[in-house]
């Protein structure tokens, strides 16, 4: 896998591992971040992965009401938009996800009885929704200049048939696919920090999916930082 | 997540997670005894023996050892308005549009400024050292609005010598150095100013500079003076410093 950072949008992620990684077959689905894009809040992201895309916003440290606030640490706070319609279930339950994950990573204690809200208005989904979101929620975090221990990405792994892997699977692939799974991890020591499934799959499965993940990651977070050289080169 | 010498690392781009590595080298080459004491600027944390980067930003270096992250964030002034009547506000008109001016009731020698980026004030965070306002005193604390997010609380016996018995005389509208030691910049500005009279000065990390000099007059010249360095380059600073010298 190669990131481009110089000409044209860099690529990460889609690679398609056979069991037992003998046979690799990597194509890579084209990926973009614009950072900064937003006037009003105080960071915002817009990430592109294939035709998936996700536009975050994050307001914050910023005032918060008596009821919510916490006096040790800041509170945060995640909005899903979908596309259309108004947040149903579905986005309910990613909300609390993405929360709990970027609450393991942003350093609270700096700003205590403030909130941070994360929103994330998505504009267009072909599979690979949630990581998406994980990817552009990371982006405005780093954006907007919140203290965090690290960061983090995550990568969505789709398994078809038997002996086959596909990472950052799109929506047709995520659809015929028996699971798929979401695996976040932080930068600092390479850990998991969230998994998110649907499906049937084996211990073993899920270890190849955790593994895909890691090549992955570092692959985002060259990515990552290939984006805010960008931007700071800008200015 | 890299792991880059601190020296290395000035003037590079560098994301949270990173650590920054204290280089070696140059404390071999200080005898131990005056060995610098690292400082850790905004944006950075200890970690170990080391420093870890907590913001996206550059990393800037002033000798002997303090280090800070640069970050372009913006952070909107949501300070409290409710002691805004018991605080004289006033317009100076600027280079590029009018700014902000408070200064308390109290003592009509002093000013303090506020120094907003493109979005408003500075982002602070806990630690800093600060400059605040009293805005209230309700049974055993004060209401200190530091320019915020939120009014920052301080108990009475917060104040040096103050008992249950013995309350400290705060009133309200008066400023506050909320933490003893104080930032003391020693730049040319502050070196060209300290030439013109004298005056004491303060300056707090939430972004806000309290000055005092022995009139109301001599004051607010430095305050404005301060804030039109803000768009002056160094040659045009000391000309207007050369101008202000001359006519008093």
């Amino acid at each position: 896998m190669e990131v481009s950072s110089e000409s044209g949008p860099p690529t990460h992620g889609r690679c398609i591992v056979k069991r037992r990684m003998e046979a690799v077959e990597r194509s890579l689905r084209m990926s973009g971040c614009e950072l900064g894009l937003l006037s009003r809040p105080d960071g915002s992201a817009n990430f592109l992965q294939g035709a998936t895309s996700v536009l975050a916003g994050v307001y914050g440290p910023a005032e918060i009401k008596v009821s919510k606030e916490m006096h040790d640490k800041a509170t945060v706070e995640v909005m899903v938009r979908p596309k259309v319609g108004l947040p149903a279930i579905q986005e309910k339950s990613q909300e609390q996800l993405i929360r709990e994950t970027c609450e393991s990573v942003i350093n609270g204690t700096l700003h205590p009885r403030t909130s941070i809200t994360i929103v994330l208005q998505i504009i267009n989904d072909d599979g690979s929704l949630l990581s998406c979101c994980l990817n552009a929620a990371c982006m405005a975090l780093i954006d907007a200049g919140i203290p965090m221990r690290g960061l983090f990405c995550a990568v969505t792994c789709a398994l078809p048939v038997e002996d086959l892997l596909i990472v950052d699977p799109n929506l047709k692939e995520q659809k015929e696919s028996r699971a798929v799974l979401t695996i976040a991890m932080e930068s600092m020591e390479k850990k998991v920090l969230t998994v998110s499934s649907r499906g049937t799959y084996s211990a073993e499965e899920f270890q190849q999916c955790v593994g895909a993940a890691w090549v992955s990651a570092s692959d985002i977070f060259q990515f990552y930082k290939d984006s805010v050289k960008r931007k700071f080169s800008k200015s | 997540m890299d792991d880059t010498d601190s020296d290395d690392a000035v003037g590079e781009v560098v994301l949270p997670g990173d650590v920054l590595v204290l280089s070696s080298k140059a404390e071999d080459s200080l005898p131990s005894t005056s060995r610098a004491r690292v400082v850790c600027g905004p944006g950075l944390t200890p970690h170990g023996d080391n420093l870890l980067v907590i913001k996206c930003g550059v990393v800037k270096r002033r000798d002997p050892a303090t280090y800070w992250v640069d970050s372009q964030q913006k952070r909107r002034n949501t300070r409290c308005r409710a002691a805004e009547h018991k605080i004289t506000a006033g317009i100076l008109p600027g280079p590029t549009g009018t700014r902000r001016w408070r200064s308390t009731e109290g003592d009509r020698r002093t000013t303090t400024l506020e120094l907003e980026n493109d979005a408003g004030l500075c982002a602070m965070v806990k630690g800093d050292h600060v400059i605040g306002i009293v805005i209230g005193q309700f049974e055993d604390i004060f209401k200190v609005d530091v320019g915020g997010s939120d009014q920052a609380s301080l108990s009475f016996l917060a104040f040096e010598g103050a008992t249950k018995k013995n309350r400290p005389n705060v009133k309200v509208s008066l400023l506050l150095n909320l933490v003893a030691m104080i930032l003391t910049p020693q730049n040319d500005i502050v070196q060209e100013l300290m030439n013109l009279f004298p005056f004491e000065m303060v300056v707090g990390m939430n972004g806000r500079i309290w000055v005092k000099a022995q009139t109301m007059q001599q004051t607010l010249i430095v305050a404005s003076l301060l804030e039109a360095c803000e768009y002056l380059t160094a040659a045009q600073r000391k000309e207007t410093f050369a101008k202000f010298s001359d006519s008093m």
